[in-house]
């Protein structure tokens, strides 16, 4: 206690060299944390979005997702109705829905063009939260009359492309299980945008049945299990692999290529951002130390010859750093929980991200884990940083070091 | 018997290329209770030889005892702690700390022999009163004049109560009036202490107050008894 007590008044020495190692220690922490702050938040949107897109756990048949279909539905996932009935038995899970994943032509009566289909569920649509835009019309409704033309969603492009609004009639062209042309009539419900250019220029949402009957199958792609507690259930997919060993099941993680891609990417960048920003600190407090140690050579002869151990000086110094570490580390924690609050208080939005149109709002998490991890690190390198400082000075003769001037 | 004794001490530095001898076969006994100066010129060696004897210096050969037990200065360890529990520092420029109150000074050598609280205080107050600053312990160095740093450098060599005072040039930044109180101040102590006293000095002010006084010419000691 008592050379943590000397470390802290000669931290008042030198005031304004002491205050500009703290505020930059404090600036790197913040930009530690801002940037760690941003990356979370988006693995967090990313994970998010993940897991709504296709469940937390995708049945489908073992090869589904190892091998091209040779022809629709080759690779489908049969008895749905039954599976969806005893999964959603499960107190444990809180809804499933079916989807199947199929292409073929679209035509307006003068133009054809190639579609990305998905017949899906439309509550769906709800469970998938704001992955989709609705631009133009309306949602598929919930259940479809068997005596009303069939719906379709299209992508913003696709229908721009094939100039429909709303309300207007396409045929939709596929392939049968057993390889014969199909074609169902349908009316455009709405126009929806993914924020993917591509994808907006393919992409069609119709209803489970009309996919099934345009294929002419009672066959799906995949079937999605949401569950009631998706960040707490992390085994749910073992549990249902152990009830349905005959079929594929895959948790999201391995469907959530996106997710992951952009977790490793952030995690090399802002890592060594992070890094360049802790040797920035380290410099800043072995430059600090380092005039301390020569300024205070004489003294350090003194206490050396009062009988104070090289050990002792040393530790005197690493506290030094220790309390601006701490002391910076907090500052800096302080700045950038304001920044995080200030970002919920003021609308900032990001540019859209390439190959994509839409922007996104900037938010900042504020994590207690990161938090202490980077206190952890400035306090670590500040210590490695003015114990080599110091090391110089104490190894220095008693006498050499009380002559200096 | 004498607490330090010295036989045929050695010391040179390298001064460019050469080897320039400092101290030539010095014999030197100093005792408890007795004031010794090292007087001489600057550069004829008293410093280094007072330094040889604070254990902050060692020499090229020769061989010093510390009561009847020879010196190993190679163990640095030793050397320090001796330095920690038995000898006590006076310099010419007093190099207290700054950040630190007189009172911290003086109590510094106690917190490094780890004497507890209440001991501490009540020794700082004791020798702060004898040295005649006990008003200004709470002041921190810069605020106090030349001879009152000096009083709480004496007040922190002697807090120990050390076998040994070492003192180099305690007068030199002081004016005449100062520097003869601060010599009888430091005679007085120390004979109530019961340490051996040894300063190096080129100050005459100081040699009535010395039991023994040892020249130093060209490395070589001459002299003895007052």
């Amino acid at each position: 206690m008592k050379w943590l007590y000397l470390a802290w008044k000669n931290l008042g020495r030198n005031r304004r060299r002491t205050l500009a190692t703290l505020l930059l220690t404090a600036v790197a922490v913040l930009g530690i944390m801002a940037l760690s702050g941003f990356a979370l938040y988006t693995y967090e949107s990313l994970k998010e979005a993940s897991m709504r897109k296709e469940g937390q756990v995708i049945l489908s048949h073992p090869d589904y997702f190892q091998r091209e279909e040779n022809t629709p539905m080759e690779l489908g996932l049969g008895r749905v109705q039954q599976l969806q009935q005893e999964l959603q038995a499960d107190p444990g899970i809180d809804t499933t829905l079916a989807q199947i994943n199929f292409d073929g032509l679209v035509s307006n009566g003068e133009k054809s063009t190639i579609f990305m289909g998905q017949g899906v569920q439309p509550e769906s649509f709800q469970r998938q939260g704001p992955g989709v835009d609705l631009k133009q019309g309306r949602w598929l409704t919930p259940e479809l009359s068997s005596q009303a033309v069939p719906e379709v969603l299209l992508g913003q492009r696709l229908a721009a492309s094939l100039k429909v609004q709303p309300g207007d009639g396409l045929t939709l062209l596929g392939t049968t299980t057993k390889g014969v042309l199909n074609a169902l009539d349908v009316s455009v419900r709405g126009i929806i945008s993914t924020g993917i250019p591509e994808l907006d220029a393919r992409l069609l949402k119709v209803h489970l049945q009309s996919a099934q009957e345009l294929l002419a199958t009672d066959q799906v792609s995949q079937l999605g299990v949401y569950l009631q507690n998706p960040h707490q259930d992390k085994n749910y997919d073992q549990k249902i692999r152990d009830q349905y060993p005959e079929l594929g099941v895959t948790p999201w993680q391995e469907r959530a290529t996106f997710y992951q891609s952009v977790r490793n990417l952030y995690n090399r960048i802002f890592g060594v951002m992070g890094v360049i920003l802790l040797v920035m600190v380290a410099f800043a407090i072995f430059n600090t130390a380092s005039m301390s140690v020569m300024e205070r050579t004489r003294e350090l002869g003194t206490l050396a010859a009062l009988g104070t151990r090289r050990r002792e000086i040393l530790g005197l110094f690493i506290q030094e750093a220790l309390l601006i570490g701490l002391l910076g580390s907090l500052l800096g924690l302080i700045m950038a929980a304001g920044l995080s609050l200030g970002l919920y208080w003021v609308d900032v939005q990001m540019p859209p991200p390439p190959g994509q149109t839409d922007g996104y709002p900037l938010y900042i998490y504020w994590s207690p884990w990161m938090a202490g991890i980077t206190s952890l690190a400035v306090v670590l390198f500040a210590v490695l940083a003015a114990g080599l400082a110091t090391l110089k000075g104490i190894n220095k003769p008693i006498v050499e070091a009380l002559n200096h001037v | 018997m004498s607490l330090i004794t010295i036989q045929q001490l050695h010391k040179s530095y390298r001064v460019g290329k050469q080897q320039q001898a400092v101290l030539t076969g010095i014999d030197l006994q100093l005792h408890q209770g007795e004031m010794t100066a090292l007087i001489g010129p600057s550069g004829s060696g008293k410093s280094t030889l007072l330094n040889i004897c604070g254990l902050i210096d060692q020499p090229d050969s020769g061989e010093m005892w510390w009561q009847d037990q020879p010196m190993d200065f190679s163990s640095t360890a030793k050397l320090t702690e001796l330095r920690r529990r038995r000898i006590g520092f006076v310099f010419q420029s007093f190099n207290l700390i700054p950040v630190m109150s007189a009172a911290d000074n003086v109590a510094y050598p106690l917190w490094l022999r780890g004497d507890s609280r209440a001991a501490i205080k009540r020794a700082v107050q004791t020798v702060l009163e004898e040295v005649e600053v006990a008003e200004f312990a709470d002041q921190l160095p810069d605020a106090l004049s030349g001879g009152q740093r000096q009083r709480v450098a004496i007040a922190r060599a002697l807090v120990k109560k050390p076998q040994l005072l070492v003192a180099d040039e305690p007068t030199a930044s002081l004016d005449e009036e100062t520097a003869l109180v601060v010599a009888a101040l430091m005679k007085k102590l120390g004979r109530e202490y019961g340490c051996a006293l040894v300063i190096a000095t080129h100050d005459d002010r100081l040699k009535p107050w010395c039991d023994c006084i040892y020249q130093l010419h060209q490395g070589v000691l001459q002299g003895g008894a007052a």
